[in-house]
């Protein structure tokens, strides 16, 4: 059973990586949860401190943040669930090994409960210590906190479970259907951009007004208050770990164990099932009849295909594409209202045209992350590398195939995410232009250094992908430097867009000569995977 | 199996001169020599990591070499790329096929890229699918539902639907039932008796013995040996220990 667990954790966080990277990486991953827990009891801390004087404020944002990160919690339970318990491979290796179901099903548990412990204390143990260190708490309060993520488990956990076996049929069901699957991807994605445009909202009017009671009036506080009582299972929780009322402590794990015991049986029927009787996932159709296309019309169907029908790329990309105009609208005028109040309008009164400089840069990051997601032109190929080497078509056509489809699916959704900004009056028609001229350029960039990524790996070795990850920030950052500098000295705005644009090209165009004239060359040297 | 004799005198459809190809320092192909004829089964053996698979990596393309010439059916793999690569049909031990698509759309893909016409591509599939025993309704599901056996079926089926004049297999047998070798092996037979060239690589020295007209057996980056196996068909039943000798094992 401890193999198991190993295995698990083993596929979950990778071992491809040295022992001297591995342990980096460990010391950095310890660094970074340290610094991330300080930081969050430093916040906790201060918003305690500016509403503990408001009547019930403390314990309703308790409940709130507690409520909230319970859902977002079972939501990440619920999917780790799904990949450890239908992971089809992992079912296929286990299924010829003198392991039981029992020990299987045990080991992914524990991890499970590994997991969650990991980011219960990561997200709601710092509320505990802001808590405590403000209401001069004994250390049995910090002692006792500790086990609020083992007291949270079986109510998340149950749930999540009683969910899995429906989540992996519905995504099943969808997977097989490209239009249902992109259909349910888009209601996802808008919906989580609506959430985030929401929650972006209220953090604007929070740093715009600079109050943090704005959020907490006495409103906004009874309805919290009137919520608790539907905030199962954080009001026990509340009730048990800040109030050490113990008569919620039975009807809590009663019901906890109820739900941990269904979600289990049902997630043990399912595995047995999936295990044992997987079923068939022939459709039979007819086949349409073959139509004859040209050579250039077969690979751009099959580029098409490789982003848009592989599950990965809809979340990452493609549904990101889709959402891409909704999100830049959002972010760019919550920044713009950021940037016209406060203090932040002196700065903005010192460099004329900062306001179109951060407006282009948002549109220029937001582009080029978004096509990040679409960026292993080679790798997403596999094994059929050796097809793309086999075929009678030049290497320089196969690459331009394949970097043209990312390239242009990604600039009609920024020509799109323009005209919204123009068309609600975010910016001005002059500065939309600009903004998708550089942005272009941008990508066509970032498209080059990504290839030249793809195009240099070796002996089987992961992409390295630091030069784009960091050209993919550097680039609209140094453009904006620039402007701002130009701008500081007293040039017209229009030229400083120019003179930023001049910049990123004169950097951009040494890979881009190397890509172009070497590419054929690194192509045939790159090894394909036997 | 008297048509190799016949063929001594045709053009060779593969020929490899002096081919040198080394990973950093290590020097894996020593100035290989080997020519293969049209109507021929050709059996390419050598124990592993000896240098068959980077051999024909470098035959169809897919490697760049130090040195040397190769030329399918008069066509250098370096110079004239597309002409050569038109000349054969390749199938690597590990099925290479694009997961995101279905049997179908894939072989579509594969006629659309050879520029096979609309009633060839039905009368090979038909006939392919046949053949291997590839359901065509099993042809409406992605490639990513299929078994090992079934994707490595669909690639054998795409790299013979433009009837190419060279059948290139790198160990094709890897995953697939009984039945399906038995066919493969009467397959690869037909195809060299149809004036093809097949030039095959297996770990299977029982399946190359019995199959092959010729065999090469590779060792320290060159051709240690070549039989021709209807010359001296004693070498059939002795093939195994003219292999083990090679690398100075006993059986």
């Amino acid at each position: 059973m401890i193999n198991l667990l190993i295995k698990d954790f083993r596929l979950m966080f990778g071992n491809k990586q040295s022992l001297s990277k591995r342990i980096v990486s460990v010391i950095f991953s310890a660094l970074f949860f340290v610094a991330f827990i300080v930081v969050e009891i430093f916040l906790f801390r201060t918003i305690l401190k500016t509403i503990k004087d408001i009547k019930y404020a403390s314990t309703a944002f308790l409940t709130l943040f507690l409520f909230v990160t319970t859902i977002l919690i079972t939501i990440g339970n619920l999917f780790q669930a799904k990949r450890l318990f239908f992971d089809a491979k992992d079912i296929e290796q286990l299924s010829n090994r003198p392991v039981s179901n029992t020990q299987i099903i045990m080991s992914k548990l524990l991890y499970l409960f590994f997991i969650h412990y990991a980011t219960s204390i990561m997200f709601e143990y710092p509320l505990f210590v802001a808590y405590g260190l403000l209401a001069n708490k004994s250390p049995m309060f910090y002692y006792t906190g500790l086990f609020y993520p083992v007291a949270t488990f079986f109510f998340e956990m149950g749930v999540a479970l009683l969910l899995v076996y429906p989540l992996w049929l519905f995504t099943r069901f969808i997977k097989r259907r490209f239009w249902l699957e992109m259909a349910v991807s888009l209601v996802l994605i808008c919906g989580l951009t609506l959430v985030y445009s929401y929650v972006l909202d209220i953090f604007i009017k929070l740093v715009a007004d600079n109050d943090l009671l704005s959020l907490f009036s006495q409103e906004s506080i009874n309805g919290f208050i009137g919520f608790q009582k539907y905030a199962f299972p954080v009001n026990f929780l509340i009730d048990i770990f800040f109030n050490k009322h113990n008569s919620a402590l039975f009807p809590f794990l009663c019901i906890s164990f109820g739900v941990f015991g269904m979600g289990l049986s049902i997630a043990i029927f399912a595995f047995n099932y999936v295990r044992n009787f997987s079923a068939s996932t022939t459709i039979n159709k007819k086949p349409r009849p073959f139509k004859t296309k040209s050579v250039t019309s077969a690979l751009i169907k099959k580029e098409f295909g490789l982003i848009a029908k592989n599950s990965d790329y809809i979340f990452s990309y493609t549904g990101l594409l889709i959402a891409q105009p909704l999100l830049l609208y959002f972010v760019t005028k919550s920044i713009n209202t950021v940037l016209n109040s406060g203090t932040i309008q002196y700065f903005a009164a010192l460099v004329p045209g900062l306001i179109d400089y951060v407006d282009i840069l948002l549109v220029m990051m937001f582009t080029v992350i978004i096509n990040q997601g679409a960026n292993s032109y080679i790798t997403m190929e596999e094994r059929t590398i050796k097809n793309m080497k086999t075929i009678p078509v030049p290497f320089g056509k196969q690459l331009v195939i394949k970097v043209s489809i990312p390239f242009a699916l990604s600039s009609l959704s920024l020509i799109i995410s323009c005209v919204v900004l123009w068309a609600t009056k975010t910016v001005t028609l002059q500065l939309m232009l600009f903004a998708l001229l550089i942005s272009v350029v941008l990508l066509f960039v970032f498209q080059i250094i990504s290839l030249w990524e793809e195009l240099s790996i070796r002996h089987g070795k992961p992409r390295s992908s630091s030069m784009s990850s960091l050209f993919s920030y550097l680039l609209p950052v140094v453009y904006a430097v620039t402007a701002i500098l130009l701008s500081y000295k007293g040039l017209p705005t229009n030229v400083t867009i120019w003179g930023g644009l001049a910049v990123i090209v004169v950097i951009g165009a040494v890979p881009v000569t190397i890509v172009f004239t070497r590419a054929n060359s690194m192509f045939l040297s790159l090894e394909a995977i036997n | 199996m008297s048509q190799v004799q016949n063929n001594q005198t045709n053009t060779p459809s593969v020929v490899i001169k002096d081919l040198h190809k080394s990973y950093g320092k290590k020097k894996v192909l020593k100035g290989l020599n080997l020519e293969v004829y049209p109507g021929e089964l050709f059996g390419f053996i050598g124990k592993n990591g000896i240098g068959k698979s980077t051999t024909i990596d470098c035959v169809i393309g897919s490697k760049k070499y130090n040195s040397g010439t190769i030329t399918l059916n008069g066509y250098n793999i370096t110079t004239e790329p597309l002409l050569a690569k038109e000349q054969f049909g390749y199938v690597a031990s590990e099925p290479s096929c694009y997961d995101v698509m279905t049997g179908y759309e894939y072989l579509e893909f594969i006629a659309s890229i050879y520029r096979v016409s609309e009633g060839d591509f039905v009368r090979n599939m038909r006939y392919l699918c046949g053949r291997l025993k590839l359901d065509q309704r099993e042809l409406n599901n992605r490639i990513a539902n299929y078994s090992h056996g079934m994707k490595q079926k669909l690639c054998l089926a795409g790299s013979l639907l433009y009837n190419p004049a060279i059948w290139i297999l790198d160990e094709p047998t890897v995953g697939l039932d009984i039945m399906a070798v038995e066919e493969l092996k009467k397959m690869m037979r037909e195809y060299a008796n149809h004036g093809k060239t097949v030039f095959v690589t297996s770990h299977n020295i029982d399946l190359v013995s019995k199959l092959c007209d010729r065999v090469a057996i590779i060792n320290d980056g060159k051709v240690a040996v070549l039989y021709d196996l209807n010359k001296e068909p004693n070498r059939r039943l002795h093939l195994s220990r003219a292999f083990m000798n090679i690398y100075g094992e006993d059986l």
